[in-house]
């Protein structure tokens, strides 16, 4: 655990996959990096279908945290903040590295490179905000200083509920290879962070609104304060109480598979990382200010 | 550490209407299904509503609509989620339109599918079941459906389920079903049996993972019967 982040984080079995007897196919991990004082939060997420996707999550947080650090580090990210477009670009180099990576792997091990098919998000908190790439679904998004919560990457979702893309999907020799990698560049003070499988967004964000105007639901993005805010001043509890962060994970490792009931009913994996900046106790402040607002 | 007691997370969950999974009904109500095959396809839809509903996560998602087919096509019930409706009973009326009854089906996916998207709704790939015990009226443009359920299976726009009832025009049957969804025959006239496997098959769609392969259990009447039936796998795209 740093200085000035506490990180709850944890990947959980959903229930179906404990009925057919599968491991749990999602990975996340968390660094942070003091010399240059920024952290980088991976999640991937195996595909269902995919035989070997558990393993293909593991490589790619892996292979994200040492690919994506070394590029800030070397492209000097962490000081001052990329034009978006030449992020997406080193973003697309390093995620097919880690691609290559993958095939790798599966020349190695004599499986087919594809039944390694995973997602990845990748959010690095910066001094000056965020920047955030990621391929396939799951959710990410930040709380900044003025108490707004905000989405940092959208999902990319097919046409039906259960389909979007992998890293090893054929995508990476098509032109409009650009539509299926988002990268940002988020210039915001950031207090809060939080990224996720698919598994927990119906608890985690708002994803539908009735519009009484228009008399129809209208799609959102939004992380859902009346979830967040709670857990940030447990967080928040927690850490000055001197709890270690593995009691922490493993305590929220509990409340992902049976905390709330939306999570107990959850058939999917459910991975969930929820950052805190704790170095400003003028911010930190603000955030449990807010939670008693509400 | 102090002795007060340790805080726990919690929170509220978000407030999201789920993901769709509809299930269209295509029934046939021709006169040849008087009597006891009428009801016990109404006590069989019954079981079905029933078996959606004990499934937590299937009763927030699948939506049910049917369709009966007859001399004329009605739209019985408009789809919608278990707990927003009570089941129907049909009445026997006429002969067997049942192509037009199949196209209406198809129309009323697509419709549906607008509805989800313009209301920001994720959805399922919708499942068009077929029941009759007969085949189409002379009349009817089979050829033409043929094409359609196959531009639509192939396309993934649906899955199409056709299941014969006793006396079910079983070549007919092959015509349309696809390689994926082979036609199921009924047990004589054990409906209950079949909604039973339908809203077990069908709540293991409606709570996929994404890309997820869902595999039906074999329904176990199917080697009873000595036609039709096989494996039922839904593989993602």
């Amino acid at each position: 655990m740093d200085k000035n982040w506490i990180v709850a984080k944890a990947s959980v079995i959903g229930n179906s996959h404990i009925k057919e007897n599968l491991p749990c196919q999602d990975s996340h991990d968390y660094k942070f990096f003091s010399d240059e004082n920024f952290g980088i939060a991976v999640v991937s997420d195996g595909a269902g279908s995919a035989d070997f996707s558990d393993l293909g999550s593991i490589i790619v947080v892996k292979q994200a945290i040492e690919h994506f650090s070394k590029l800030i580090k070397t492209e000097n990210f962490y000081a001052i903040p990329p034009e978006e477009n030449i992020w997406k670009e080193k973003s697309i180099e390093v995620f097919k590295n880690i691609f290559e990576e993958i095939k790798k792997h599966g020349e190695n091990e004599k499986i087919n490179y594809k039944s390694l098919a995973a997602t990845a998000i990748v959010v690095a908190i910066m001094p000056y905000g965020i920047i955030a790439t990621h391929i396939g679904d799951g959710r990410a998004g930040y709380l900044n200083d003025k108490g707004e919560w905000l989405s940092c990457i959208t999902p990319y979702k097919g046409e039906l509920a259960n389909e979007t893309v992998f890293i090893t999907s054929d995508f990476w020799e098509k032109e409009n290879l650009e539509q299926f990698i988002e990268s940002r560049v988020i210039q915001d003070s950031v207090v809060a962070f939080t990224l996720l499988s698919d598994g927990c967004e119906n608890v985690c964000f708002e994803l539908n609104k009735f519009n009484s105007e228009t008399q129809l639901y209208e799609r959102l993005n939004n992380p859902y304060s009346g979830f967040y805010n709670h857990n940030i001043g447990v967080l928040k509890s927690l850490q000055s109480s001197g709890l270690l962060e593995t009691e922490i994970d493993s305590m929220w490792a509990n409340f992902l598979k049976s905390g709330l009931e939306s999570f107990t009913n959850e058939p999917d994996d459910k991975t969930l990382l929820l950052g805190i900046k704790i170095s400003n106790e003028t911010e930190t402040e603000q955030i449990t200010q807010t939670e008693n607002a509400e | 550490m102090s002795n007060l007691p340790v805080p726990t997370f919690g929170g509220e969950s978000a407030k999201n209407q789920e993901p769709r999974c509809l299930v269209l009904l295509v029934l046939d109500t021709s006169y040849s299904m008087d009597l006891d095959p009428i009801k016990e396809l109404n006590k069989g839809l019954i079981d079905f509503a029933d078996g959606i509903k004990r499934d937590p996560t299937a009763r927030k998602r699948v939506e049910i609509g049917i369709i009966t087919f007859d001399s004329e096509i009605k739209c019985i019930q408009e789809p919608a989620l278990v707990d927003e409706f009570t089941m129907p009973t049909l009445v026997v009326a006429g002969t067997t339109k049942l192509v037009d009854g199949v196209r209406t089906a198809i129309n009323f996916v697509e419709a549906r599918k607008d509805w989800y998207r313009k209301n920001g709704l994720d959805y399922y790939r919708p499942h068009i079941v077929l029941m009759t015990d007969g085949g189409p009226d002379g009349d009817q443009d089979i050829s033409g459906l043929v094409q359609e359920i196959k531009i639509g299976s192939q396309g993934k726009h649906f899955v199409f389920m056709p299941v014969g009832v006793i006396g079910a025009d079983h070549q007919f049957l092959d015509k349309i079903a696809q390689p994926d969804y082979p036609p199921l025959p009924l047990d004589g006239l054990e409906f209950g049996k079949f909604f039973k496997w339908l809203s077990k098959s069908i709540s293991s769609v409606s709570k996929s993972a994404t890309n997820e392969k869902v595999t039906f259990e074999n329904p176990d009447w199917i080697n009873k019967t000595g036609w039709g039936g096989g494996s039922f796998t839904q593989n993602p795209l």
